[in-house]
C-alpha cells in the first residue's frame, strides 16, 4: 500500500502540489491523470527522491520515504517521460551497467539481463547497441531498465509517449505482464482511453490537488448522478414522435436531437422506461436501438479539469 | 587491510568506469587524443636531442637530465590540458544527455558515482603515462635518470591530474554547460599556475610604488605552496642535486634535517588531500533531495 498524505511542495512561492493525499492499493495499476502543470511529474520526482518535498509523508510498506530516502533504490523503479541512452552500449551493457549501480552481485547479472530483455520481447537486440534501436524499442529497454532491482514500486511517466500504435500495443502488453507479477505501477499519461483499458485505479489530479480517485468504476459511478440514453432509429425517422412522448416522460431531461440519435438523460425507473420503448413501437416508429451510453474517463477528467480552466479563461 | 582491499575492490568495480571505459575506447576521438599526445611528447624530445646533439662534440652529459625534464614538463602541460576537457563533461553531459536522474537515484551513493568519473579520467592518465615510455626509454639509453625517481614523478603526475581532474567534476556540477565548466577549470588551472606569478609581479610592483619595499616573502611562498611549476621546480631539484625550492621552504621557516622529502612531495599530498574534499563536495551538489 502506497499512501501520500498531504504531500506539499512548493517551487519559490508558486505552490506545484497541494496538500496532495492519496492511497493507492498494492498490486494496482495507478493512472494518474491531469492536465499540463496539473503536479502528476512533481509528485512522481517526489517519490523516486529526486525532489524534496516541502510537506507531508510518503508511506510505501510502511516506511516514510521523505524520512528515509535511503529506502527509495530498493522499493521504487523510475522511468521518466524524457530519458538519455549511452552512444557505443549494447542492450546488454545498458542493462549490466544499472545492474552494478543498483548492486546486484555479478553472478546473476548474465541471467537477469536475459530475463528483463525476454520480459521486454527485446531478446533479439541482445547485442544491438542502444542508439541503433528504434524509440518503442529504447522505451521498452528503459522499462526493463528500471526492473533492473526487482522493485515493488514502478513510477512509469508518460511510458507510451512517442509511440506508435504497434509500439503502444507491445508496451500495454507489458504492462499487463506487470500486473500480473504482483507489481503495483503508477502511470502517467495523457491517453485517457488507453489508461481506463490498463488501469485498475485512477486519481486525477488538478492544481496540485486530487480531484477523483478509486476505481474506475467507482469514479464513473460518482460522476454520473443520471444515466444517460441513445435511441436510434431506421433512415432517423419518427424523431419528432419519439421527442413528444420523452416530453411527457417524467424524469426524462436534457433531450437532445442529434444528427443520427436522440439522446436524453434519465432518473427515473426501470418500468416507465419498458413502457416508453412499447409506446415508440406503438406509434409505428421504426426502432434501430435504445441502449444506455457508458461514461468514459475523458468526460469525466473534462468535467473535473473544466471549471478550474473556465475560472481562469474569466480571469 | 581487508577495508583498504575492499576499497579498492570497489574502486575497480565501479560500474560507471567500467561504462567509461568502454564507451570512450569505442571511439575513434580517443584514439587521436592518445596519438597527437605521442606525437607532441615525442616530437618535442626529438627537437631538444637533436639541438643538444650539436652543440657537442662528444657525449653532451646534460642531455638525459634535460631530455627527461622537458618530456616531463610536456607530459604534464598535456595532461593539464586535457584532463580537465573530459572531467569537465562529468555531471553536465549527463544531463545534457537526461541519463543524470536515472544515475542518482539508484544505489550507488553520490560519492561513488563522482570517483567513477575521476578514476575514468585517471585510467586514460594511466594510459598515456604508459603510451609515453618508449619516448622515455630514449633518456634511459642515455642514462642518469633512476627508475625509483622516474616512477615517483609518475605517482606526482597522477596525483597532479587526480587534482585538476576533480576541479574539472566540481565545475562540472556547478554549471549546466560542459563548455562552460571545462573553460572554467582551465582558467582556474591558469591562475594557478601562471596567474600567480602575474598576480605576484603585479603585488611587487604595486607595493614597492607604495611602501618602497618589497612584497613580503612569506605572502609569496604562501601563494607558490600550491602552484604546480614551483612543483616541478623542486622534482628537478630532486633530480639534479639542486635546491632552489629548498632555499623557498627555509625562508618561510620549514627547514628539513635531511633531503628525503622535497617540496614536490608536500604537493603530492596536498593534491591528494584537495581531491577528497572536492569530490566529497561535487557529491554533496549533486545529492538529489537537496534539490529545493
Amino acid at each position: 500500500m502506497i499512501r501520500i498524505e498531504n504531500l506539499t511542495k512548493y517551487y519559490g512561492k508558486f505552490k506545484a502540489v497541494d496538500g496532495l493525499t492519496l492511497e493507492i492499493p498494492e498490486g494496482s495499476v495507478f493512472g494518474f491523470v491531469g492536465p499540463n502543470g496539473a503536479g502528476k511529474t512533481t509528485t512522481m520526482k517526489i517519490m523516486t527522491g529526486l525532489l524534496s518535498a516541502s510537506g507531508g509523508k510518503i508511506t510505501i510498506d510502511g516506511v516514510d520515504i521523505i524520512e528515509h530516502p535511503e529506502f527509495i533504490g530498493d522499493k521504487v523503479g523510475y522511468m521518466p517521460d524524457f530519458f538519455g541512452t549511452y552512444d557505443n552500449l549494447r542492450a546488454d551493457e545498458y542493462l549490466e551497467f544499472y545492474a552494478g549501480m543498483y548492486k546486484i552481485p555479478q553472478n546473476e547479472v548474465p541471467q537477469l539481463v536475459d530475463d528483463l530483455l525476454e520480459l521486454v520481447d527485446l531478446s533479439e537486440k541482445k547485442y544491438a547497441y542502444v542508439d541503433s534501436l528504434s524509440r518503442g524499442m529504447k522505451q521498452r529497454l528503459c522499462l526493463a531498465r528500471s526492473l533492473v532491482h526487482d522493485p515493488a514500486l514502478l513510477i512509469l511517466d508518460e511510458p507510451a509517449s512517442g509511440l506508435d500504435p504497434r509500439a503502444r500495443f507491445e508496451m500495454k502488453e507489458i504492462l499487463k505482464q506487470l500486473k500480473t507479477m504482483g507489481k503495483t505501477v503508477i502511470i502517467s499519461s495523457h491517453i485517457l482511453p488507453e489508461l481506463a483499458e490498463m488501469c485498475t485505479h485512477v486519481g486525477i489530479i488538478d492544481h496540485g490537488v486530487v480531484k477523483s480517485s478509486g476505481s474506475i468504476s467507482e469514479i464513473m459511478q460518482n460522476m454520473q448522478k443520471e444515466r444517460v440514453f441513445s435511441v436510434k432509429t431506421l433512415g432517423n425517422a419518427g424523431f419528432d414522435t419519439i421527442n413528444m412522448l420523452l416530453s411527457e416522460l417524467p424524469y426524462a431531461e436534457n433531450i437532445s436531437v442529434n444528427t443520427d440519435e436522440i439522446v436524453f438523460s434519465y432518473r427515473g425507473d426501470e418500468d416507465s422506461l419498458a413502457r416508453l420503448v412499447k409506446d415508440i413501437h406503438d406509434k409505428g416508429v421504426p426502432l434501430l436501438g435504445f441502449s444506455e451510453k457508458q461514461g468514459n474517463l475523458e468526460d469525466v477528467f473534462m468535467e473535473l479539469t473544466g471549471d478550474d480552466e473556465n475560472d481562469e479563461n474569466k480571469k | 587491510m581487508t577495508k583498504i582491499k575492499n576499497k579498492i575492490l570497489s574502486y575497480a568495480n565501479n560500474p560507471i568506469v567500467k561504462r567509461e571505459i568502454k564507451q570512450t575506447f569505442r571511439k575513434a576521438k580517443i584514439f587521436w587524443i592518445l596519438a597527437v599526445y605521442l606525437f607532441a611528447l615525442a616530437g618535442i624530445s626529438f627537437m631538444v636531442l637533436t639541438s643538444l646533439s650539436g652543440t657537442y662534440d662528444g657525449y653532451n652529459p646534460m642531455l638525459p637530465s634535460v631530455m627527461y625534464f622537458v618530456i616531463l614538463g610536456m607530459q604534464m602541460l598535456l595532461l593539464t590540458v586535457i584532463t580537465p576537457i573530459s572531467t569537465s563533461t562529468a555531471i553536465s553531459g549527463e544531463k545534457e544527455r537526461q541519463t543524470f536522474d536515472l544515475l542518482i537515484i539508484t544505489k550507488t551513493s553520490m560519492y561513488d558515482i563522482i570517483m567513477g568519473k575521476l578514476l575514468s579520467s585517471l585510467m586514460i592518465t594511466v594510459i598515456m603515462i604508459i603510451l609515453s615510455m618508449p619516448v622515455y626509454a630514449v633518456v634511459f639509453y642515455y642514462g642518469g635518470v633512476s627508475v625509483i625517481q622516474f616512477l615517483l614523478n609518475q605517482v606526482y603526475l597522477l596525483c597532479y591530474t587526480s587534482m585538476v581532474g576533480s576541479l574539472g567534476i566540481v565545475f562540472s556540477t556547478v554549471m549546466r554547460k560542459s563548455t562552460a565548466a571545462s573553460t572554467a577549470t582551465i582558467a582556474l588551472i591558469f591562475a594557478m599556475t601562471i596567474g600567480v606569478w602575474i598576480a605576484i609581479g603585479m603585488l611587487g610592483v604595486m607595493t614597492f610604488a607604495l611602501t618602497q619595499s618589497e612584497v613580503p616573502l612569506k605572502i609569496v611562498c604562501t601563494l607558490f605552496m600550491f602552484n604546480p611549476i614551483i612543483s616541478f621546480i623542486s622534482m628537478v631539484d630532486s633530480q639534479m642535486g639542486t635546491n632552489a625550492s629548498w632555499e623557498i621552504l627555509d625562508e618561510i621557516g620549514y627547514t628539513f634535517e635531511n633531503d628525503v622529502i622535497y617540496f614536490w612531495h608536500i604537493n603530492m599530498l596536498l593534491y591528494c588531500v584537495i581531491t577528497h574534499f572536492l569530490v566529497k563536495f561535487a557529491a554533496k551538489r549533486i545529492a538529489p533531495m537537496r534539490k529545493k
